[in-house]
């Protein structure tokens, strides 16, 4: 590992690609080490927080970039290329029908946040968990890569291959339906 | 600005009044504002609510880039190896290419029935004649038949044949003989 950060740390994940096309490992090492968890956390909020399909789908990811990292355009940015390779790849989990019942471990509501003394606190994280758990795989895209990932619209436009006035349309009528959906706590006290 | 954007950045009361214009379509009061500031901040910290990724995740892929690189060195040895076997078949043909005629003994021409044609020159042979009576007779004598001398070496072969060929050229069925046989 400190053999890996020595060589590559300076080096810009597009630098990172053509080493990697030519075999090298510590570059590979090093943007496993940039991207490995971020993907990983992607894939596991993306595909039902399930840990060994995100963990299939992050190996399969990279070992895609092993296999295509020649074919990377130069000038492009390697981040919103990975994520919509990752995309892609999430689009294909969920028009498989039978994988998406299989996999369905976590039940819609279900929180895994940290305890809280605000009771009412906690039942709008849990709500606020149910609302993401039900979002289609394009809504929930989109609200991962803006409201976690932080990624700004033209980034967005691009990893979802969606113009950008669909991507500002898109989210405001998300934010309204999720308002709709929380309106319920509208007169409770949420805030510590 | 978007509006989320909006949202995230500011309190309710800190909005100005251009700000509250971009809103008022998605939220119509304080109360909506705060449903999605805090939405926006529970989303934010629920992401990091992750588990770490296995540590064989990487292993495996430290073992595809072994495997991928190793059919590159796969790929180069066969084609050595394919380079060095064209290189010594197409030496051997070529050394295999001899002259038209492999004879054995200098000079000698053997005909498909295996006989030698008479003017043919042959190596020198001992002809021993049977004994005969000896109290009446002089005592046996090996005759020997006269014989051309030995033929060219291996090298001035092509020439010798050359020369053969003038002085066979008279007799017509040796010439088509030859010619068979060549």
């Amino acid at each position: 590992m400190a053999i890996r950060s020595l060589l590559y740390q300076d080096h810009t994940d597009e630098e990172l690609l053509p080493l990697i096309a030519g075999g090298s490992s510590p570059a590979f090492d090093e943007l496993y080490h940039r991207y490995g968890q971020k993907m990983f956390s992607y894939f596991f909020r993306m595909l039902w927080k399930n840990k060994e399909l995100a963990e299939d789908q992050t190996q399969e990811l990279f070992l895609k970039i092993i296999r295509y990292a020649k074919r990377f355009e130069a000038g492009r940015s390697f981040s919103t290329w990975f994520y919509s390779i990752a995309h892609n790849m999430c689009k294909n989990e969920y028009r498989k029908e039978e994988t998406k019942m299989k996999y369905a471990r976590i039940k819609p509501g279900e929180s895994i946040a940290g305890n809280e003394k605000n009771l009412d606190l906690q039942k709008f994280k849990k709500a606020v968990n149910h609302c993401i758990g039900r979002l289609n795989e394009e809504k929930k895209s989109l609200f991962i890569l803006r409201f976690q990932e932080h990624m700004s619209i033209p980034e967005i436009s691009t990893i979802l291959n969606i113009p950008e006035g669909t991507i500002k349309s898109r989210l405001f009528y998300l934010l309204k339906d999720m308002k709709e959906e929380l309106s319920e706590f509208k007169t409770i006290h949420i805030y510590p | 600005m978007q509006p989320d954007d909006i949202i995230q950045q500011k309190e309710w009361h800190e909005l100005t009044t251009e700000e509250k214009k971009i809103l008022q379509t998605l939220v119509s009061d304080e109360q909506e504002f705060n449903i999605l500031k805090k939405m926006m901040m529970i989303a934010d910290e629920t992401a990091t609510d992750v588990p770490q990724v296995n540590p064989s995740v990487q292993q495996q892929l430290h073992r595809s880039i072994k495997k991928s690189n190793q059919k590159w060195y796969y790929a180069a040895a066969a084609i050595l190896l394919i380079t060095a076997s064209a290189w010594f078949l197409l030496r051997n043909e070529k050394d295999n290419r001899s002259p038209i005629v492999t004879n054995p003994q200098p000079g000698e021409i053997i005909k498909k029935d295996g006989s030698t044609p008479k003017d043919s020159i042959v190596p020198q042979k001992e002809i021993i004649l049977p004994k005969t009576d000896t109290t009446h007779t002089a005592p046996a004598q090996k005759t020997e038949i006269p014989v051309a001398p030995p033929g060219p070496s291996s090298e001035k072969l092509e020439t010798s044949y050359a020369s053969i060929s003038t002085l066979l050229k008279d007799d017509s069925s040796l010439m088509a003989f030859v010619t068979e046989v060549y």
